[in-house]
């Protein structure tokens, strides 16, 4: 075997160090990304629920909520749900609301009940695609407003920067990493010369 | 259910070639025989398959939503560059192909999550580093243990010994646990399969594939880390354990191969010895890029093709 000397092991620990750190960064900057992304949709969505809930029928009445809901959402394009206290659903866009699961457990509504707003990202099983759902709480009208649209936007945002941020995170590195094998290896020869 | 039969496949190759990299020194070096290294390998593989192989199903399945059909052709179009690969000598990583191929196939539905790929393509490249420190923290801890006290010859061959095999058996684990999402998690994401089932199919395939293809594997890779004395040679399975279990918990499947190499590498920097090769290295570094590649438009032409 080949006998490694000082500066081999500076040259694996250097070469170790650099992509660690590449790495790291390059999952905090995706992180970062991610969270700001989420927080511009939020805001959207924040902004389209308080125009909805002006004309928002002070009613229980699915009859009224479900038409209500189907031509808002239609309009700004997102999926409306009105839901009781008790996480009963009693205006939808998309389906009819009556009949359709306690919403109670669900996370954004648990975090509107008790912090006012509350939103989540799950996936979709039906659309296929992860939605973003932002639940506001309507103190005066005890009910709780719930908006969803999908992440496609932001998706493919994040997709065009990791894409980037993969290349430019991996690439840069690897030229530092190969000019340094070759200065290691210079100096290698050198360092056997002189012993 | 003969959608599957292709991850079957898949996972009969990976057990043939990445059980070489478990229990290779202890043939090789005549430990243990190959026989009980195939069966305690088999063994193990199919209860870290069974109680953590879902633990990376989720990213593999995540990573596009498939059509059954689809996951069939990914795990074909990853069997194939694995195959191919192995015979044109390029080292190859089941997970790199089946990532590859995933996002292959996730490009024609429009599903292909990128977003995740960095994450997957960051544990890649920590594999080889994580086999490289915890090998060299091993090795002087480890070393310096058995220096203070075990002082005698004969014991030290016996802990060697005893060594080699439960570090083979916890590889085993290991790599059942790690790698079995790269022949089965395609069909947990399409719906085909529970993680369980899916987990104990894969877990089949893989110890099939080490009982009936991994002798030949084993001896070249064996003979490739004997250089190693006994204590590195544990030293390394040992860290190639350790560091696919990490990659366990993160959910990210990785390439036992190329944590085998890392640590390999690693107690060449104890030892002042180099280990490996820059010709291996760059073959690993080719085999990064070559293999996700090509099983990706493979996997994207198969799909193409049947759908």
């Amino acid at each position: 075997m080949v006998r490694l000397n000082r500066i081999w092991k500076l040259y694996v620990v250097y070469t170790i160090v650099l992509m660690v750190c590449m790495i790291a960064g390059g999952l905090i900057l995706q992180a970062k990304l991610r969270e700001t992304l989420e927080g511009h949709l939020t805001e959207e969505v924040l902004a389209l629920t308080r125009v909805i809930v002006k004309n928002l029928p002070n009613t229980d009445d699915s009859a009224i909520l479900d038409p209500f809901c189907q031509a808002h959402g239609e309009i700004a394009g997102v999926r409306i749900t009105i839901i009781k206290a008790d996480g009963t659903v009693v205006g939808e866009s998309d389906r009819k609301s009556m009949g359709m699961e306690k919403h109670l457990d669900r996370t954004e509504v648990k975090d509107a009940i008790s912090e006012g707003v509350g939103t989540s990202v799950r996936y979709s099983e039906t659309l296929g695609i992860d939605m973003l759902y932002v639940a506001s709480l309507l103190e005066d009208k005890g009910k709780i407003i719930r908006l969803s649209m999908p992440m496609a936007k932001v998706k493919a945002v994040e997709d065009r920067i990791t894409i980037f941020l993969t290349l430019a995170l991996y690439l840069t590195p690897v030229v530092a990493i190969i000019i340094c094998f070759f200065f290691a290896k210079y100096m290698a020869g050198k360092d056997q010369e002189s012993n | 259910m003969w959608k599957v039969a292709s991850g079957i496949f898949l996972g009969w190759g990976l057990g043939g070639n990445d059980s070489a990299n478990i229990f290779g020194t202890g043939v090789a070096t005549g430990i243990i025989k190959y026989r009980t290294a195939i069966f305690l390998t088999a063994i193990f593989v199919v209860i870290g398959a069974l109680l953590e192989g879902p633990k990376c199903m989720a990213t593999v399945g995540e990573l596009s939503r498939l059509l059954p059909i689809a996951a069939f052709g990914c795990t074909l179009a990853a069997g194939i560059t694995m195959a191919v690969l192995t015979y044109l000598a390029i080292p190859a990583s089941t997970s790199q192909a089946i990532i590859g191929a995933v996002m292959g196939a996730g490009l024609i539905s429009g599903s292909a999550d990128f977003s995740r790929l960095y994450r997957i393509v960051s544990c890649w490249v920590l594999t080889p580093i994580g086999g490289i420190v915890i090998a060299f923290f091993l090795h002087r801890l480890l070393g310096y243990l058995l220096e203070k006290w075990v002082r005698s010859i004969r014991y030290r061959n016996l802990f060697f010994s005893i060594g080699i095999i439960m570090a083979g058996c916890y590889g085993a684990y290991s790599l059942g646990s790690n790698n079995v999402a790269n022949v089965t998690g395609v069909y947990v994401g399409a719906g085909l399969l529970s993680a369980p089932m899916a987990s104990f199919i894969g877990g089949l395939s893989i110890a099939s594939g080490v009982l009936t293809y991994s002798r030949k594997v084993m001896m070249t890779v064996g003979r490739r880390i004997v250089p190693l004395d006994p204590f590195s040679a544990f030293i390394a399975v040992l860290s190639e354990a350790v560091t696919l279990h990490i990659f366990t918990q993160i959910g990210v499947p990785v390439s036992s191969s190329q944590a085998v190499v890392g640590a390999v590498v690693g107690v060449g920097l104890v030892r002042d010895f180099r280990t490996v090769s820059v010709k291996m290295l760059a073959e690993i570094g080719i085999g990064w890029v070559s293999t996700p590649i090509s099983a990706g438009l493979l996997s994207y032409l198969i799909i193409r093709v049947i759908i």
